[in-house]
């Protein structure tokens, strides 16, 4: 088994990136592979419920619900990117079950992947 | 070795394409196997209807070259769909697959290296 | 052990967060427009210690600088391949 990590750090509205990203992750189960997702930067915006980028005409980010749920893809988001764009805890949208790293603890976790891709 | 190389970004307007083509053909001399997966916009890079300026360089057919070389080109299919490139309209060579395939490529393969979008 | 390759330039903030990614026994290569990392004093108190760093001469000398101007040591094309058989996680 090899993990491999997908980190995204563009902004969900503003281009593919976040979807590109998950949809990779899911496509990764075929293989004794074990994906995970990164949001930093400005693509930590997509957790928050408030975010909807359907209401561009673009794909909705929930889409990716049904397989977070059904494969138990871990996603990490990073606090400090999180406090910087003003998301609080209470805005996270629960589908995400989101869970929050440090910039101390960035190094160590990106580490612990075999892989490590960066849309 | 097998080495793969992903491509996000479109050809042209970006340096990605060019920076893959010489670091495939550094990596062939090497006797390294290469493999190429085209994501998102970079599948535009095997479109056989470009036309570049005479003086430019002609992407295609670098990425045709390589093919006949033995690296081995994969197309994301959706992303193709999406940008309206089918194989009535690419170069010899690439084949079409899709994230099965780079997941296949991410298990097997020795190294992975990604262009950032 | 990881090399990790930086294609964004010093302006962008993710370079910046790629250079911290790296531990003791990394490589970080600057390319593309992260050549002009080369040329920038502030990465270079981002670097840990016992970390390389290198930097692809041919996108170094596209953009109008030469190696000797260059704070980190240069490669090739056939260098970053050395680079990559050496290192099996590649960060990029």
């Amino acid at each position: 088994m090899k993990k491999v990590l997908f980190v995204v750090y563009q902004s969900p509205a503003g281009s593919i990136w976040v979807n590109e990203a998950l949809r990779s992750a899911f496509g990764m189960y075929g293989e004794d592979l074990e994906p995970a997702i990164l949001f930093m930067e400005d693509a930590v915006i997509a957790v928050n419920k408030n975010t909807h980028p359907e209401s561009l005409g673009c794909l909705s980010l929930s889409m990716s619900f049904k397989y977070l749920e059904r494969y138990g893809t871990p996603v990490y988001i990073l606090k400090e990117d999180l406090e910087k764009r003003k998301i609080k805890e209470e805005d996270i949208e629960p589908a995400w079950k989101a869970k929050i790293i440090t910039k101390e603890e960035l190094s160590s976790f990106v580490h612990s992947f075999d892989k490590v891709i960066i849309f | 070795m097998h080495i793969v190389i992903q491509l996000n970004v479109p050809p042209y307007t970006y340096e990605d394409l060019d920076t893959a083509i010489h670091l495939a053909e550094a990596a062939l001399r090497k006797g390294h196997k290469v493999s190429i997966f085209l994501f998102a916009d970079s599948v535009l890079s095997v479109n056989s209807k470009v036309k570049p300026m005479r003086v430019d360089r002609n992407i295609p057919q670098r990425m045709q070259e390589l093919s006949e070389k033995g690296v081995e080109i994969h197309i994301c299919g959706l992303c193709a769909e999406y940008r309206g490139i089918s194989s009535d309209n690419t170069v010899q060579g690439p084949k079409f697959s899709g994230v099965p395939e780079m997941a296949s490529l991410i298990f097997n393969a020795d190294r992975y290296v990604n262009l950032m979008p | 052990m990881a090399l990790i390759i930086i294609k964004k330039s010093p302006t962008e903030n993710i370079s910046k967060r790629m250079i911290e990614m790296a531990i003791e026994g990394d490589t970080i290569l600057f390319v593309q427009d992260g050549v002009l990392h080369a040329i920038d004093e502030t990465t270079k108190d981002l670097i840990k210690n016992a970390v390389s760093v290198f930097v692809l001469k041919e996108d170094l000398e596209a953009r109008g600088y030469s190696e000797d101007m260059s704070l980190f040591p240069c490669v090739n094309y056939d260098g970053w391949i050395e680079l990559i058989e050496k290192n099996e996680k590649i960060i990029s």
